[in-house]
């Protein structure tokens, strides 16, 4: 078992602001497991990661940010193949910020990935939270709140493969920004949500939601709040309709 | 200075108004190879704030316990440096290190560091990334020599036990990580309560024979083998792919639909319809997907030493793997 509780504003200036690592048990044990927390009002800073946890030991990896966390890359969770469920979970009033990526997460573990934002989730050239569940996973979920934004270059990215079901349900706003130089003036805003079954054919835009399931279950997308309201010069409306094949 | 290389117990109690300083070496040194070797040290007067304490009990029995009340100040090595036999706990107001702040091993047992004052690792001379791997792999205490990577707290626990350590001040690292944790027993925790800071690294590897350079291999594999975890969890579907629905369809299970919910209220600016039934579905296995599963091929992660990137609170349970390192 290991336990970081960061009550204080923590800076980890040429590294990451949280290192944890588990790898250090032969055999399973319920028990055991990574749990990461950061106390209201903290904030946790990386020049690489803001926090780094990943457990290739058994049980669950649990990372709890109830203050600001900031970093090249905001969260990075890992759970290795030994562990059993994952879950990223970003308290009120919490901010989150990444350049690369906001939240990433990735299970390899048997059980559940779910990630649950009350706070607002922020990544530059991004993904605002890109989630990885393996097909030793079960379900995925990603939840974020009212009142709430998570932002990127995709907004909310994720990759199912897990034998449960993938959920994605975003009460918040879900915000793709326009990529940077690369793309500038040449594409539509692309509507806020897209899964695969609705419609990926906005060649070059980004994306607010992109959910992949090549799993075995269900997908489930439920958006409540929408992006902004396009640009008035854009000349491509937005795109709910399905595409046919 | 104590040395007993008998069977008792030590017990050195520093009174009220007494100050120990040294003036070239440590304050206190004290070695002891038979029980317990205890230390305790009252709040001193301000003037007389500070002293140096080493205090090694690696052959010793029982627990090493060192209570510093006052202010622990190394001017040019570690503020606080210790070695413990068979667990120990140390309790600390203030420490500052002209190198580490707080360096300590232990073999075997549990080991706990709490640290009431705000604990400083400055620019000196600190430890070495060999003496790091050294210590994890003889239990010895590492000695500080010519390497410039200063901790503020570095905690080994080689034992079976329990790792815990705890701050209540600041802890800064000016050269590496705040907190350095490192447990081969079965429960690691990091407790803070107050700023902790990593600064950049100072040092610069340094090999200097074939044992050496092995540990560097060592490292670049584990490195490379922690990359190869994060490219296999960033890999992405092949997009191109993905925008056909046909291959949407065709790679859907029939008993598992894909849906999208209805808005319930207007405030559910957007729609997205259900899909038309899937077609007929063929039965889709596995081995039919164009996007396998994330499986991994390759080892777990194994991350470089903090050193190479200095971290707030570095906190590794690594028991297997120190246990394989050591054969």
């Amino acid at each position: 078992m290991l336990n970081v509780a960061a009550n204080g504003d923590v800076t980890g200036i040429g590294g990451s602001g949280i290192r944890a690592i588990a790898d250090g048990s032969a055999e399973a044990n319920p028990g055991i497991g990574v749990t990461v927390t950061t106390g209201a009002g903290t904030t946790v800073s990386g020049g690489i990661y803001g926090i780094f946890a990943t457990n290739a030991d058994y049980g669950d990896l649990t990372v709890t940010a109830n203050g600001n966390v900031t970093g090249s890359e905001a969260i990075v969770a890992t759970n290795g193949i030994n562990g059993a469920n994952l879950y990223v979970t970003i308290g009120v009033y919490s901010t989150v910020t990444g350049s690369t990526n906001g939240i990433r997460a990735g299970n390899l573990g048997d059980g559940l990935l779910t990630i649950s934002v009350d706070g607002d989730v922020s990544s530059t050239v991004g993904d605002g939270i890109q989630a990885t569940n393996s097909a030793a996973g079960t379900d995925t979920n990603i939840l974020t709140a009212v009142g709430h934004a998570v932002s990127g270059t995709t907004g909310i990215y994720a990759n199912h493969s897990g034998t449960g079901a993938l959920t994605v349900n975003a009460s918040g706003i879900v915000t793709a920004q326009r990529p940077a130089a690369s793309t500038r003036g040449a594409r539509a805003r692309c509507p806020a949500i897209f899964g695969h079954d609705v419609a990926y054919a906005v060649t070059g835009a980004t994306v607010g939601v992109y959910a992949a399931n090549s799993g075995l279950g269900a997908t489930s997308i439920t958006a409540k709040a929408t992006s902004p309201a396009p640009p008035a010069t854009q000349s491509r409306p937005q795109t709910t309709a399905p595409t046919s094949p | 200075m104590s040395r007993t290389p008998g069977t008792g117990d030590v017990d050195i109690s520093i009174s009220a108004y007494g100050s120990v300083a040294g003036t070239t070496t440590y304050g206190i040194n004290a070695q002891n190879s038979g029980a317990a070797l205890t230390i305790t040290t009252a709040a001193p007067p301000p003037s007389r704030a500070s002293y140096e304490a080493s205090s090694h009990n690696s052959g010793g029995t029982g627990l090493l316990t060192i209570t510093a009340n006052g202010n622990v100040t190394g001017t040019s090595g570690a503020g606080m440096h210790f070695q413990a036999g068979n667990g120990a706990s140390i309790t600390t107001a203030a420490v500052y290190g002209g190198s580490n702040g707080i360096v300590g091993t232990n073999a075997t047992g549990a080991m706990t560091v709490t640290a009431n004052g705000a604990v400083t690792g400055n620019t000196g001379i600190g430890l070495t990334p060999q003496q790091w791997h050294q210590s994890l792999r003889d239990r010895s205490a590492a000695e500080p020599s010519r390497a410039t990577a200063t901790v503020g707290i570095a905690a080994v626990n080689a034992g079976s036990g329990f790792l815990t350590v705890e701050t209540n001040g600041d802890v800064t690292g000016t050269g590496a990580s705040a907190i350095l944790a490192t447990n081969s027993g079965t429960y690691l925790s990091v407790t803070t309560a107050a700023g902790t800071t990593g600064n950049q690294r100072r040092w610069r590897p340094w090999y200097r024979n074939h044992q050496q350079r092995q540990r560097r291999d060592d490292d670049q594999r584990l490195w490379r083998s922690h990359r190869c975890l994060e490219r296999h969890l960033r890999r992405e579907p092949v997009r191109d792919e993905q925008r056909s629905l046909h291959h949407l369809r065709a790679h859907t299970p029939s008993a598992a639909p894909i849906s999208a919910s209805m808005p319930a209220t207007p405030e559910l600016a957007l729609l997205i319809s259900p899909p038309t039934a899937p077609s007929p579905a063929p039965a889709v296995t596995a081995s039919k997907r164009t996007t396998p599963p994330l499986v991994p091929t390759c080892p777990l992660p194994r991350p470089p030493l903090s050193w190479a990137t200095p971290d707030g609170i570095y906190a590794h349970n690594r028991g297997r793997w120190l246990a394989e390192r050591r054969g």
